[in-house]
């Protein structure tokens, strides 16, 4: 997500040094006749994303404020943000409604690189371990010269506003109760953000830099020291700027600016009939729980992402007793269609987003593509059968100092573990619910029956699990639910941890990201959170 | 009175004395039915339970296990037990939701010898008065299922009372409510035994051949029933495989109990006809 705007647009990079070097660039051309390539409509979503932010300022003349926009030339991702700060390339660090010392790999790395920010700012409902990084266990506040900042905001539960859950419906919700005396929303912290910064360029007049996207911004609301957030849902949808009138679909969207749209996706979703998002009915004449009537679902209320392909050649459904889409002869019947609702069966082909038209076996986005390929974690127990040379990927991104706190030949770290989340707990927010903390009270410690008659360790006693990175400890809960697996001829035993736990809230234990490798995949670099290895060993009953 | 809560019967007192408009006959009998194949162990319903019951938090400490309490308690009526057990090849977390089953044939009512302290409605639910309640536990030794908890503060018992307001107002229980995988159904009864019915034979098909609907005999049925995935392990989940409403231990008690009761409701009486007699009693005036 490091690379994109909303919407899945691209974020201009160095070399496209005009919007027309970014739109062809960014614009695929079909690579066969009668494609959808829907990415062909990316000037329409793009320009109009540049009208929402910069309004009547972004005009043909001035590339409808592409220079605006910061160019991005390099990796953004969450490890090379904090490589970056480790580096001291990095002053100040806002986090809003986050809590990036639990949510990142390496808490002992992250509270180095943490510890050499100027400045850091925690706007959040809780108080958090990230705006308390400085007293975690092992810190010595003394040796910190951060000076943090901690906002209280609303909870999305003192708010109104929408929800979109990973089956793309956005639900729009009302407002329960009240904030707490003082307590102010983001929107008002971001728009105060905003208005002094602004005022701040103002007062340096022509000599501030970069300032004209500042004073530019779009800022259009009742109350522009707190807008709604309705007023930000419909500039989301989007305007016809001609008549002013919302936009129902992004196929409304143009590429000259007459149109705004904030997240081309969203487009629908805010219309001039009311606020789709809000919708509460509860039929389902499709009988596989589509609900058209019920909330919004991105694009276009579409519940079923590239339906076309539930479909064979001639438009009937693969599986006729669930019916994506069906073509009747005149139209597609069932969901909201990929395709125009008339077109015909062989009128395109049915992967909608492809130039081709059709599926990919391969592709050539991929930095370790175009095959699929299999690589050990960094930190395995076991030799990677198929090519033990290269066994584990060889196109990651290996950050300063990282292999050195990878468990290496010779180090006693024979099993694997894993780190998850429970059902009694969403992220660091519920910790301090009393009826959840009630319901799974303390950080534990997974460990296979074997493994623990092994070590000695107790259902119910403590243990303590330790990589070469960090340690944590907690009640060892006994269990046969983890099998050993046989890997290579070879018995390997996996420990699971829990994600919940820090050292602020109602209950408190260990952070299980002090164990776990400083090490992105080669694409997303999303974190290697699911695997990496440990040792464990049976630690006494606490006298308390 | 709605028809949901015409009473059926009540603790130690003869029926002749139930005022006669509440013990209408008629309305819908409820009940709930727990898939326990479809329960995912998310304690959701626990929560909901104390929220809607508006029962205090406990410290509570793991012990080795994804259960929260240890034991159900006054201030935790519904308590999600874990097990593990492997049957045969394979794996099940037998995850079992314990709290009052709403017998048919009540043996908390039976044994409990405070007037009014157990009501049992037409509609299924059977409901502890705490305003009536003389702490005496008898009904805990009288339950078959080992549900009613003590208070030690209050010396009064307590239990699931089904959500009976709720109910009275035609929602779900709030267990029901909050289920996220419908794992947790609430209906008529005789729907509830069509749709295990329904149930069980579909986890027959997926090869559970044991796969049974817990609805037991000796206490008339239950208002909240079970289906069971593994019906010949009932042992795994803690149900007793034949409950009985009077266990023997428990009969001379009864008789006892019935003396105290009619003594009981003959205070009652004596009282009504005190009162058609001298009418009702006044304050003394103090000048």
């Amino acid at each position: 997500m490091a690379g994109i705007l909303p919407g899945y647009l691209k974020v201009p990079t160095p070399e496209q040094a005009t919007l027309r070097d970014h739109l062809d660039a960014s614009t695929p051309a079909p690579l066969v006749p009668d494609t959808v390539n829907y990415w062909g409509n990316y000037p329409k979503f793009l320009v109009s994303q540049l009208k929402a932010w910069f309004g009547d300022h972004a005009t043909a003349a001035n590339e409808f404020g592409y220079q605006y926009l910061g160019k991005q030339d390099g990796d953004a991702t969450w490890l090379s943000i904090w490589d970056q700060v480790r580096q001291g390339e990095v002053e100040g660090f806002v986090a809003l409604g986050f809590n990036p010392l639990l949510a990142g790999p390496d808490v002992p790395r992250l509270l180095e690189s943490m510890s050499r920010l100027k400045w850091k700012v925690v706007i959040d409902p809780f108080m958090l371990d990230s705006a308390e990084f400085w007293r975690a266990p092992g810190m010595n506040p003394a040796e910190v010269q951060t000076e943090v900042m901690y906002m209280p905001t609303t909870h999305w539960i003192e708010r109104d506003g929408s929800f979109t859950n990973s089956g793309r419906w956005a639900q729009w919700k009302e407002k329960a109760i009240d904030p707490p005396d003082g307590v102010r929303s983001d929107t008002y912290i971001l728009s105060e953000l905003f208005w002094r910064v602004k005022e701040l360029y103002q007062q340096d007049g022509d000599d501030a830099v970069y300032n004209e996207p500042i004073q530019n911004l779009t800022w259009d609301y009742l109350n522009p020291r707190e807008p709604t957030l309705v007023e930000l849902a419909k500039e989301i949808n989007g305007y016809d700027r001609a008549t002013g009138q919302l936009l129902s679909s992004f196929g409304q969207l143009q590429a000259d600016g007459g149109t705004s749209s904030g997240n081309w996706i969203y487009t629908g979703s805010y219309t001039e009939a009311g606020n789709v998002m809000a919708n509460r009915g509860t039929d389902d004449p499709t009988g596989l729980g589509m609900h058209h009537d019920w909330a919004f679902s991105w694009p276009l209320n579409r519940r079923v992402l590239y339906n076309r392909a539930s479909a064979d050649a001639e438009g009937r459904p693969w599986d006729q007793g669930r019916a994506g889409i069906a073509w009747n002869g005149q139209r597609w019947i069932g969901d909201v269609p990929d395709y125009g609702a008339t077109t015909p069966p062989d009128g395109a082909g049915a992967f909608i987003m492809t130039e081709e038209g059709v599926a990919r076996l391969f592709s050539n986005h991929l930095a370790d593509g175009p095959f699929s390929e299999h690589y050990e974690p960094v930190e395995s127990p076991t030799t990677n059968p198929l090519h033990d040379s290269v066994a584990v990927n060889p196109v990651i991104n290996w950050y300063d100092g990282v292999r050195e706190t990878l468990a290496a030949e010779g180090d006693d770290f024979p099993y694997a573990c894993t780190i998850y989340r429970v059902v009694e707990h969403e992220h660091f927010v519920t910790r301090n619910v009393p009826l959840l903390v009630e319901a799974m009270p303390d950080f534990f410690v997974e460990v296979p029956e074997g493994l623990a008659a092994e070590k000695g360790i107790e259902n119910g006693g403590r243990a303590r699990v330790w990589s070469k990175r960090g340690e944590v400890e907690g009640i060892a809960i006994v269990t046969k639910r983890i099998k050993p697996l046989m890997v290579n001829g070879q018995t390997v035993w996996t420990i699971g941890i829990p994600v919940h736990w820090g050292f602020v809230g109602i209950t408190q234990g260990s952070m299980a990201n002090l164990l776990t490798p400083y090490v992105g995949d080669a694409n997303t670099r999303c974190p290697e959170f699911k695997a990496f290895l440990v040792n464990v060993e049976r630690v006494e009953p606490r006298t308390t | 009175m709605p028809d949901s809560l015409a009473i059926k019967r009540v603790s130690a007192t003869s029926s002749a004395l139930i005022p006669l408009d509440s013990l209408r006959s008629g309305g819908p009998v409820y009940s709930k039915l727990v898939d326990i194949s479809k329960c995912i162990g998310c304690k959701g319903c626990e929560v909901a339970c104390k929220e809607w019951n508006d029962l205090k938090v406990e410290q509570t400490t793991n012990f080795g296990s994804f259960q929260s309490h240890q034991d159900l308690s006054s201030n935790t009526w519904l308590l999600m037990r874990f097990n593990e057990v492997e049957v045969g090849e394979d794996l099940s977390w037998m995850i079992k939701k314990d709290a009052c089953l709403h017998c048919e044939e009540p043996g908390c009512l039976f044994s409990c010898p405070a007037p009014g302290a157990i009501v049992q409605y037409q509609n299924g639910i059977v409901d502890f008065n705490q305003d009536n309640c003389i702490g005496c536990q008898y009904c805990v030794s009288g339950c078959p299922f080992d549900i009613p908890r003590f208070d030690k503060e209050t010396k009064t018992v307590a239990k699931c009372n089904m959500c009976i307001d709720r109910v009275e107002s035609g929602l779900e229980p709030a267990c029901v409510k909050t289920c996220p995988t419908n794992a947790i159904e609430w209906g008529i009864k005789d729907d509830m035994l069509a749709q295990a019915e329904k149930k069980v034979e579909r986890l027959n098909e997926r090869g559970y051949e044991h796969a049974a609907l817990y609805n037991p005999g000796g206490v008339g049925g239950t208002h909240m029933m079970y289906v069971v995935p593994h019906g010949d392990r009932l042992e795994d989940y803690s149900l007793p495989a034949h409950p009985s409403a009077s266990p023997g231990q428990l009969r001379g008690l009864n008789v006892l109990q019935r003396i105290g009761s009619y003594l009981l409701g003959f205070g009652v009486i004596s009282a009504f006809v005190h009162f058609l007699a001298v009418g009702p009693e006044t304050p003394e005036e103090t000048t």
